[in-house]
């Protein structure tokens, strides 16, 4: 595609975003490349609310969330939405409280985007990426009730767990930001932080006793830890959960993170286009609908790993359920449904 | 762990020393005053200062030079160390926000296989750095002669504790928790770019966002103004004929 | 003559019903829009439409595109290509040099397979060339010399005397009388100071 052909789609098809050239689509993001017809049609299917693969503009992808896939995690979550695959592993360490907040954890995000996922991604290519998910991850945790942080305090201004989470990129088919989040709150819903006991001697100097009983644990609340929904504006509507080519025909998306009761904790305009203001405000007014469509999903479904063997905690989702995703208690704790490509994971570490 | 007897050690009980740096309360009503100046560094393609309250943006455009690929608009945005008390926040994704207000603002097809460079550092920072520096690119820009769509305004906008919005916040606002920052092509009434932090229930985002353009429909004229002086300054009247 | 309007990007000029759009303005909805900083200047065409555009007399920014003949200096060869830098787009000098490439293939119009760049270019020499490509992300701008009036216009011998074109292929020192190979262009007229 050159600057001109993409200029003339938008322009023909679009009256609210005419200013259009270049780059197809958000910064340094996996893309696909994709001929005129392609995205005429893909943009005329949208305008009638008939999407390539048959959803219609505000449905989501099969969501696929898979729990406690890596044994030497805290917690960890593998969330698979069409061929958007990604993995994400909590691990709890001790730390030092941050000055600023001397009676509280911290969180700390690492987004890697390996070369499986795309081979744009090879060497520093995804970086840039990487870095900018990073940041959104820490913005939309910026916040008091997302996640109780005072609660991963251990002694204030002395210890504290310090929550790395990893997000490892495996595929993407567009949609990288949602499927993250919702990885995310997977893993942290999945995380057991050992309990800490403070022993502490006549001298005055202080000891710790970590329980080794797997059960007896710490679970995070994690009912306010938002998920982001991504609109990307393509002709005059809107969609949700876009696919690599959808992406490719948008030029702005605006990125929105909503707790289950319809809280706002971030919104980001991403992507070179502009947008019309009331385009915008009709975005923030979709996350509602949008999370009547997850809470009017299937109830509980974390319910169905209950009586599962080894090996079933992975779940098909058809909608998910927002508040009602991570109620469950049960896990399987010693399930790696995953081993296969974590095996092979670190067969390539070893052969770089 | 025994105690180091060779150090001197300090006290149990340590504060940050931020917490003893005054605070100044005082909350402004009416809207910070602004200075608005084009074309004033002589090096540069384009460069614009633009100050307002005590935050002090200055902004430098380079270029068009050669570079391989599409046109590409280089953006970084960087805070002076002494600009703030505090930590800073990471000058890359600030960087990528300025890139990203500023793309759908100028006409990059016009400069294929080119790339402009844009250079924004905050001198001082009293609240709205980012949305100053959107404000302070575009007019370096246009300073410069780059094609463009349309200036690009910034602005920002903070929640008080009481709920009550406050546009062109102080920093010690912005730091009391939901933030928005907003840019908007006035005349073409889009929005280039938008970051909002903090919790925003019900539609308190959306009337934020309209409080934000408002404030942007606000500094525009104080822009074109500056910059049509800066034009007048820079470029000779041309001769009728 | 009333003094010219001043304007700035993203004004509303005039509808384009009663203008044509020309340099540095846009149209929207109907519209013409200004784009740059500058100058409105309305030209009136005997009888036709006005073309509004907005002048900025210095520097406008000048990128090579296809077709315009550039000024540029051999930096480098080697046996496929020499690599230049552009200096001048026409007659205007450029502020800031781009890189370009003049492909073996693309030095002569005849003979092609007989041209070596060394006996083309040599570092040094000032080429006056025409754009044909602005090439690929990983490319520079390709160049071409194959017209009688492209080639080597300035070139130094071995002695650092300004040579003398002898024929289309040959330059002469004029302090050692060594003839050195070169693409050599034939200079318009209009560009020769007499």
């Amino acid at each position: 595609m050159t600057a001109m052909e993409t200029g003339m789609v938008s322009n023909r098809y679009s009256v609210s975003r005419p200013f259009t050239s270049g780059r197809e689509s958000c910064s340094g993001m996996a893309s696909v490349q994709l001929s005129e017809a392609e995205k005429v049609y893909i943009l005329h299917g949208i305008q009638d609310d008939l999407r390539v693969d048959g959803r219609g503009c505000e449905d989501y992808r099969c969501i696929e969330v898979e729990t406690d896939v890596v044994s030497n995690t805290t917690g960890s979550a593998r969330v698979k939405i069409g061929h958007t695959d990604v993995l994400v592993g909590v691990k709890a360490e001790m730390g030092i409280p941050k000055l600023g907040s001397p009676g509280e954890g911290y969180v700390e995000f690492f987004v890697d985007c390996s070369a499986n996922a795309t081979p744009e991604f090879e060497g520093r290519g995804g970086e840039e990426l990487g870095t900018e998910i990073a940041n959104v991850l820490y913005k939309i945790f910026d916040n008091k009730s997302s996640l109780n942080l005072k609660s991963l305090c251990i002694q204030p201004r002395e210890h504290c767990w310090v929550l790395y989470i990893d997000v490892l990129l495996l595929e993407c088919g567009g949609n990288l930001f949602d499927t993250i989040s919702i990885a995310v709150k997977a893993a942290l819903f999945n995380a057991r932080i050992p309990k800490v006991r403070v022993l502490e001697d006549e001298e005055g100097a202080k000891d710790f006793e970590l329980s080794d009983d797997p059960y007896d644990c710490m679970r995070l609340n994690v009912t306010n830890v938002p998920c982001i929904v991504t609109l990307s504006r393509i002709g005059h509507r809107h969609v949700v959960d876009a696919t690599l080519q959808e992406e490719a025909c948008s030029l702005a998306s605006v990125l929105v993170s909503v707790t289950s009761k319809g809280v706002l904790t971030c919104m980001r305009k991403l992507g070179r286009g502009s947008l019309d203001p009331e385009s915008i405000f009709e975005m923030i007014e979709c996350r509602h609908k949008i999370l009547r469509q997850f809470l009017g999903a299937i109830p509980a479904f974390w319910v169905q790993g209950k009586g599962a063997t080894r090996g079933e905690t992975s779940t098909q989702v058809p909608n998910f359920t927002h508040s009602s995703l991570f109620k469950d208690k049960y896990m399987h704790l010693h399930t790696q449904p995953y081993s296969a490509v974590c095996m092979s994971l670190s067969r390539e570490s070893t052969a770089i | 762990m025994a105690p180091d007897s060779r150090r001197v050690r300090g006290p149990e009980e340590s504060q940050s020393p931020l917490l003893y740096v005054p605070c100044s309360e005082a909350v402004a009503e009416v809207p910070r005053a602004v200075f608005a100046r084009a074309g004033l560094l002589s090096q540069a393609s384009g460069s614009a200062y633009l100050e307002m309250g005590g935050t002090k943006v200055l902004c430098a455009v380079w270029g068009p030079r050669g570079a391989p690929g599409r046109c590409r608009l280089q953006c970084e945005l960087r805070w002076a160390p002494f600009s703030r008390r505090g930590p800073r926040s990471s000058p890359r994704q600030a960087g990528l926000l300025l890139q990203e207000s500023l793309e759908a603002a100028v006409r990059l097809e016009r400069y294929p296989r080119a790339e402009l460079a844009v250079w924004a550092l905050v001198l001082e920072e009293r609240g709205c750095g980012l949305p100053l520096a959107v404000s302070a690119a575009s007019l370096a820009l246009a300073d410069a002669g780059i094609e463009m769509y349309d200036l690009a305004v910034g602005g920002g906008l903070s929640r008080g504790p009481g709920g009550q919005l406050q546009p062109d916040p102080l920093d010690t606002e912005e730091e009391s928790g939901a933030t928005v920052y907003l840019s908007l092509l006035p005349a073409l009434n889009q929005v280039s770019g938008l970051v909002c932090s903090g919790e925003w229930e019900g539609d308190s985002a959306v009337e934020a966002i309209k409080l934000c353009m408002e404030g942007c429909q606000r500094l525009y004229p104080v822009l074109q103004q500056s910059l049509v002086k800066a034009t007048k300054r820079k470029i000779p009247e041309p001769q009728s004929g | 003559m009333a003094p010219a309007k001043c304007c700035v990007p993203g004004e509303r000029l005039c509808s384009l019903e009663d203008c044509a759009p020309g340099h540095g303005t846009y149209c929207k909805h109907g519209y013409i829009f200004a784009s740059l900083s500058g100058y409105v200047v309305k030209k009136n065409d005997n009888g036709m439409m006005p073309v509004l555009s907005i002048v900025r007399d210095t520097d406008s920014h000048l990128l090579p595109v296809i077709g315009v003949t550039v000024t540029c200096k051999v930096m480098s060869i080697n046996a496929r290509f020499a690599k230049v830098q552009i200096m001048y787009i026409g007659s205007t000098a450029l502020k800031t040099t781009f890189r370009g490439t003049i492909r073996k293939e693309d030095i002569r119009a005849t003979e092609k397979d007989k041209v070596e760049v060394y006996k083309s270019f040599r570092p040094g020499d000032i080429v006056v060339a025409k754009v044909i490509s602005l090439g690929d992300a990983q490319s520079n701008y390709l160049l071409t010399t194959a017209e009688n009036e492209l080639g080597v216009v300035v070139a130094h011998s071995e002695a650092g005397a300004s040579m003398v074109p002898i024929s289309w292929c040959e330059m002469q020192c004029p302090k050692t009388h060594i003839k050195e190979q070169r693409k050599v262009a034939r200079v318009r007229a209009e560009y020769l100071q007499t």
